[in-house]
């Protein structure tokens, strides 16, 4: 009994590891602070320019919470106070999803897919409500662009995300991951001509996910020479500090994601060192694989942030739905047709 | 369907020191009125109260992006009254010095639109070839922006030994630059779709505004003072002026980019055809009685300085008529644009409210 009891609260301490720690909420926060390095580093280069040293995304963080803190007189309090830690929540629960040490994540139910893919729209609906609790002009403006590029590019996310679930026969990330793993090249069935809708998938996967994350040819909502911050605009010190935290987190959302879907995940040939501790090289290693193809996604998405203009919302709402959601049903055709 | 009217400027990433009251219905602007006057510095009446040389650099500072036109105006006013000829040399080191600003003016410009139109590499690039002329300049003229080079009677200094090797260097690394940034910024796919018949100013309406400069000349019409009116020995030189009918924001791009490889061509022919002998000749303190207008092509467009003089050592009257001021009346297109159009007609017009304010 008393070894029972000691084995589950062993566990229950395992758990409480995973969560807090590893590769919970301190690593995820570590991973959003050190992608956002990555992205502004990395456009930095490609702009001729320093960049910021690595603690620099920390280091605004903290000055952010800082500084004061400034609701509007007009302002529904409890809704602005709410949203920003709301939303970061949110991204933090989302993030249990993303396997990272393993096939599966810390969280890993049947359907689990539908629920971030749910969480991905419940944010932008956050701040949707967010800009408009705020009763600004710039934010109410910029509250009905994030709504108006919702509706244009969630059609196309989330055909193609259930395009490889509806292949892999499961709507849980882990097995999505195995079955990837499987048809991949080095799998057991490899399937050659699987490239060609991994391809167009993760390609749509990350417009998508740039207007998601509000990056350059998408940040509509954001437009500072438009409407100054959007939504954002009223939001000043904590608030703001949580706002770009959870943008940071979502980051590390879209590339674990992408990751998972298209890349196989964390997966990747693992070398036992010494025999009988796989238990021990599984993690290690599938965190740095985890980490090489999550940078890679980083890096695609900043990339398109040098190299483009921002869209207008009209060309934006008309682009996804005459290019972007044709494409996706494709995908699922294609994906469909060779898994006959 | 209810309107939201808000003040985009002064304090808007925007704009500059400027404000537009803008009212919007849905995404549509249906009003926009300009308001300028945030920069207003009273600087016609202040030269009242100084010496003809102590202007220059008060003068200057109206438009530091483009320093050279504006003195070459004043210069020249000054000239027409003294009755002095400026020296050969002096009006080629005068040509060379507006070109580097006509350069340096457009790669701001560059940049600006860059960050309007949400392109950061844009901005960065062209910030950092904007610097490479800066360094030219400081090279030429010991200052790096406002130098108050050209002063009435020629030039303050002569050219520095080697500087010729130099801007030549300079020239064709920029030439170079160009081309990578027709292929990464102009021929973008998302910059032609945000530019591309967006604020288009027909024939008929911009010379009924009196617009001047890049904006008139994107609209069709072939006015430039350099060749309607030459000065300070543009007529010895051989160059084209670029003109586009399409009259949109595009087409003011396209002239403004074409006017940079122009002027750089224009810096090579003048050096080649550089005269040698003196590079100023002295002009009195005090000018005769009289008046005195002058007209010179500057970045953003005509500028002309008209000057009474009662005989003394400070000018009587001074009015500058300036090209931003000119513009001013092309922000009537932002009416029945999107809101999305608000930064791209802006910044087509290259408006520098210091400039317009004065």
């Amino acid at each position: 009994m008393q070894r029972v009891i000691g084995f589950i609260s062993l566990l229950r301490l395992f758990q409480l590891f995973q969560v807090l720690i590893f590769p919970g909420i301190l690593f995820l926060l570590i991973l959003a602070f050190f992608y956002e390095w990555i992205d502004r580093k990395f456009i930095a280069k490609l702009q001729n320019r320093v960049g910021p040293p690595w603690f620099q995304p920390f280091v605004d963080f903290v000055k952010l919470c800082a500084q004061e803190d400034i609701v509007p007189a007009a302002a529904d309090k409890k809704l602005f106070a709410m949203s920003p830690i709301l939303l970061l929540t949110l991204m933090l629960t989302s993030l249990f999803f993303i396997p990272i040490t393993e096939t599966a994540g810390i969280l890993s139910f049947e359907g689990d897919i539908v629920i971030v893919m749910f969480i991905l729209t419940l944010v932008v609906i956050l701040k949707y409500i967010s800009g408009w609790s705020s009763t600004d002009r710039f934010s109410s403006t910029g509250a009905e662009r994030v709504i108006l590029q919702l509706i244009s590019y969630v059609l196309p996310l989330m055909f193609v995300a259930f395009a490889t679930a509806l292949a892999a026969g499961s709507f849980q990330i882990s097995k999505i991951v195995e079955w990837t793993i499987d048809h991949s090249l080095f799998g057991t069935n490899p399937d050659w001509l699987l490239i060609i809708p991994m391809i167009l998938g993760i390609s749509i996967f990350i417009l998508t996910m740039q207007a998601e994350l509000e990056k350059i040819p998408f940040d509509i909502p954001e437009a500072e020479t438009e409407i100054v911050a959007g939504w954002l605009t009223e939001f000043t010190g904590r608030k703001l500090a949580f706002f770009r935290l959870s943008v940071d987190l979502e980051m590390v959302l879209a590339a674990g994601l992408a990751a998972a879907l298209f890349l196989g995940g964390p997966v990747g040939p693992v070398f036992v060192l010494v025999p009988g501790f796989e238990w021990f090289f599984y993690p290690f290693f599938y965190t740095i694989y985890f980490l090489v193809k999550s940078i890679f996604i980083i890096l695609i998405i900043s990339n398109l942030r040098g190299l483009f203009a921002r869209f207008k919302i009209d060309q934006m709402v008309r682009g996804a739905w005459k290019f972007l959601l044709p494409l996706s049903i494709l995908d699922v055709v294609i994906i469909q047709l060779l898994i006959l | 369907m209810s309107s939201i009217k808000f003040s985009v400027g002064p304090q808007h990433s925007g704009i500059g020191h400027f404000r537009m009251k803008i009212t919007l219905q849905g995404d549509t602007i249906i009003e926009a009125e300009p308001d300028p006057g945030f920069v207003h510095r009273g600087a016609e009446k202040i030269s009242e109260t100084r010496e003809y040389l102590q202007n220059v650099p008060m003068i200057e500072r109206q438009c530091l992006a483009d320093v050279s036109s504006v003195t070459l105006a004043y210069a020249m006013a000054i000239e027409e009254l003294a009755d002095v000829e400026v020296p050969p040399r002096a009006q080629f080191i005068r040509i060379i010095m507006c070109e580097l600003s006509r350069i340096m003016s457009h790669l701001y410009w560059l940049s600006i639109m860059g960050i309007f139109l949400g392109h950061s590499t844009m901005f960065m690039w062209s910030f950092g070839n904007r610097d490479i002329f800066i360094d030219l300049a400081e090279r030429i003229t010991g200052s790096r922006v406002s130098y108050t080079y050209i002063i009435p009677g020629g030039v303050r200094y002569d050219l520095p030994d080697g500087i010729k090797d130099r801007t030549m260097e300079t020239l064709d690394y920029f030439q170079g630059r160009l081309k990578e940034h027709d292929a990464i910024f102009l021929s973008n796919p998302i910059f032609k779709r945000r530019t591309k018949g967006v604020g288009v100013l027909n024939r008929a309406d911009a010379i009924r505004m009196g617009v001047t400069g890049p904006t008139l000349r994107a609209s069709g019409v072939r006015g430039d003072i350099r060749k309607d009116e030459p000065y300070s020995s543009y007529d010895k030189l051989d160059f084209e002026i670029p003109i586009f009918t399409e009259g949109d924001s595009y087409a003011r791009a396209l002239v403004r980019f074409k006017e940079m490889e122009i002027s750089s061509s224009i810096i090579r022919k003048a050096f080649e055809n550089l005269p040698e002998g003196d590079f100023k000749v002295k002009v009195r303190k005090k000018v005769p009685e009289g008046e005195a207008f002058s007209r010179v092509e500057a970045a953003r467009g005509e500028l002309a300085c008209y000057i009474i003089s009662d005989g003394s050592a400070k000018p009587y009257r001074l009015k500058m008529s300036t090209p931003s001021f000119r513009n001013l009346p092309g922000f009537s297109l932002l009416k029945d644009s999107m809101l999305g159009d608000m930064p791209t007609i802006y910044m087509s017009l290259d408006y520098w409210p210091p400039d317009a304010d004065r």
